[in-house]
């Protein structure tokens, strides 16, 4: 017979950032064990035996190509994970920032008067990574909107991004096959970089939209 | 970082085929250097306290399921003449900078390609890396 208590207090629900970071971790790191086993037995092989597979053509040859890809292709996926669990790791230093020092360089287009009394709350070098992994090292017209607590970014690329809307982070969930060791890869790390900084990551309309948090008096008033 | 010029090298990985691909690798670049492995913390407690002066111990960030630093702190209170380097299939800067607030020489990412191994194993044992055996054509 079961007993009626009182005080039983049932779990609680697993919080989902967690369990996610655990996954991410567990996958980058526990999966890329034996996909090390995999190359290096694979090079080993190789090493001893492909001078005889090539002068006796025989499908050993074809099944070590293989090999050797397939592991490429899995180390690359993983990388991406890697690369995601990375930035949720990262030591972030989020500090009030002028966007002047943010955009410096860049030409700047925004119809929200003077833009270089705006603050955010960032981490300066993780934005410019994240502006330079985009944009590249050339000067680019950013155009720039103050929308309620944020100051929205728009980002110009030379990538192709025009089939992809929304957050990079999910669409690199969907498809790792397709997106890893992209910049749909760099851009979900630095989406989990912004979101940590209060902000947010996206694309539209073929451009990135960086959203930095406004630490002005009057932000989202 | 610089090179150890160990006398011996015991590697303690709880992957039999990582521990084995290491020792096969610093065979080829040191003939003759000692090399001991062991697969669990207490096998590699045990073998640490009767390592040579000079030894060298390469450790795996996890065993069985478990973290190591406090393996590497253990083995540096009681053999700090014994320089221990971390690896992993993965670290970050913070796991880093804690494996070396433990004590560890340093934290390297196990590489991928046996070229990086006998570069990575190379540098920390001070030797030459060898050409590979036989070369593949592309």
């Amino acid at each position: 017979m079961i007993q009626p208590t009182t005080d039983a207090v049932a779990p609680r629900p697993v919080d989902p950032d967690v369990l996610v970071e655990a996954l991410l971790y567990s996958v980058s790191h526990d999966l890329r064990s034996p996909l090390l086993t995999l190359s290096l037995a694979g090079e080993l092989i190789a090493e001893s035996l492909g001078d005889r597979l090539r002068e006796e053509p025989s499908s050993g040859l074809v099944a070590l190509d293989a090999l050797e890809h397939g592991a490429r292709d899995l180390e690359r996926m993983l990388q991406a994970l890697a690369t995601v669990s990375r930035a949720r790791r990262r030591p972030l230093e989020p500090v009030h920032a002028h966007l002047r020092m943010l955009l410096g360089g860049h030409i700047v287009l925004s119809d929200a008067g003077d833009l270089g009394s705006r603050v955010v709350q960032v981490d300066p070098v993780a934005v410019r990574e994240i502006i330079d992994a985009v944009c590249g090292d050339d000067p680019v017209e950013v155009q720039v909107q103050v929308l309620d607590a944020f100051v929205v970014l728009r980002l110009p690329t030379d990538a192709a991004l025009d089939d992809v809307e929304g957050a990079p982070l999910v669409t690199l969930a969907r498809s790792l096959q397709r997106h890893a060791g992209t910049l749909i890869e760099t851009l979900a790390a630095a989406e989990v970089v912004m979101e940590r900084c209060g902000g947010g990551l996206d694309i539209t309309d073929g451009r990135v939209r960086l959203w930095l948090a406004r630490s002005e008096p009057d932000a989202g008033a | 970082m610089s090179a150890l010029r160990p006398t011996a090298v015991l590697v303690v990985d709880d992957d039999a085929n990582h521990a084995w691909i290491a020792r096969l690798v610093l065979d080829a670049l040191a003939p003759g250097l000692p090399v001991e492995v062991c697969i669990d913390a207490a096998a590699a407690r045990e073998a640490i306290g009767g390592l040579p002066r000079g030894a060298l111990v390469l450790m795996d960030r996890r065993l069985g399921g478990v973290e190591t630093f406090d393996t590497v702190v253990d083995c540096r209170s009681r053999r700090p003449d014994v320089p221990v380097v971390m690896l992993s299939a993965m670290f970050t800067s913070i796991d880093r900078a804690y494996a070396i607030a433990c004590g560890a020489r340093d934290a390297i990412e196990k590489p991928s390609t046996l070229a990086e191994w006998r570069s990575v194993l190379g540098v920390l044992i001070a030797a030459d890396a060898p050409a590979p055996r036989v070369s593949r054509a592309a």
